[in-house]
């Protein structure tokens, strides 16, 4: 396994790249939206009506639309591709359960469900994740991307401490 | 000059979607090159054993933050036309803080 890069160069090229991704498209890049998509897309295969009728995923819908047709769908299948590129060219490619030494695997799954569906629900509250507000809405300055970046070290600290025996 | 898409009124046609799997394609190959794909880097932040993923967010929240403005201020980018999401500040904190113990949860 080869070395991770040197973080504030790797922030660097971060950067560049959220720049150029403003200035080709004027958007910047997201994570849970690609999720949010492909599972409001599978569940309408079983509860259409359910789906289209919904306050929240309705828009998806609407006049017809296939929701998975979107821009940060596609540049989630993008995201997907290249960090397995990364894994393979760094030779770090391996199916594994990563945690802390203490917690069983079975555990760590439980968590990795549950923190899940946290995440899942606060994206789309908040409209973004840690790439789509955090990343992207704080280069922008946006004062409620700052807001909610900030907010979210509050809420991961004020758990890291129940939550020790999973990580240390 | 740009958005060059939006600029060209090319917004969600084949060009614009080719380019978001090429930009996420380079994000998801600049994530895991950073350690980014490892959850215990990310809950590293959290018992400050490994601050990787601040050191990475917040030096990319700089770099493209000077890049957007000095363009703006050379008249290449009209951020104007950027998306920005609406501030909706008290769903943004309770939405961060229940990411933020989601993060630690889950490691993602």
């Amino acid at each position: 396994m080869k070395d991770y890069w040197q973080p504030y160069l790797a922030g660097v090229a971060l950067g560049v790249l959220l720049f150029f991704s403003f200035l080709i498209c004027g958007k910047g890049v997201g994570g849970s939206s690609f999720f949010a998509r492909l599972m409001a897309y599978l569940a309408h295969t079983v509860a259409p009506s359910h789906l289209e009728n919904s306050a929240y995923f309705g828009r998806y819908f609407a006049g017809g639309k296939n929701p998975l047709n979107y821009w940060l769908v596609y540049l989630g299948c993008g995201t997907f591709l290249g960090g397995l590129a990364s894994a393979f060219i760094h030779d770090r490619f391996r199916i594994t359960i990563d945690k802390g030494r203490r917690i069983s695997p079975g555990a760590r799954l439980i968590f990795a469900l549950a923190g899940g569906i946290f995440v899942g629900f606060a994206s789309r509250l908040g409209l973004g994740c840690t790439s789509g507000q955090g990343l992207v809405g704080a280069s922008m300055l946006s004062v409620g991307s700052w807001a909610f970046l900030f907010s979210v070290f509050l809420g991961g600290y004020a758990v890291a401490y129940i939550m020790r025996e999973g990580w240390i | 000059m740009g958005p060059i898409i939006k600029l060209a009124g090319m917004v969600n046609s084949p060009v614009d979607f080719f380019l978001a799997v090429c930009i996420g394609f380079f994000f998801g190959f600049v994530l895991e090159s950073a350690g980014l794909a490892n959850c215990r880097k990310i809950a590293g932040v959290f018992y400050f054993y490994d601050v990787t993923v601040v050191k990475v967010m917040f030096t990319g929240i700089v770099t493209c933050m000077l890049l957007l403005y000095a363009s703006s201020a050379l008249g290449v980018l009209d951020l104007s036309l950027i998306f920005v999401p609406d501030t909706f500040i008290y769903s943004y904190v309770l939405a961060g803080f229940i990411l933020g113990v989601g993060m630690v949860m889950g490691g993602y």
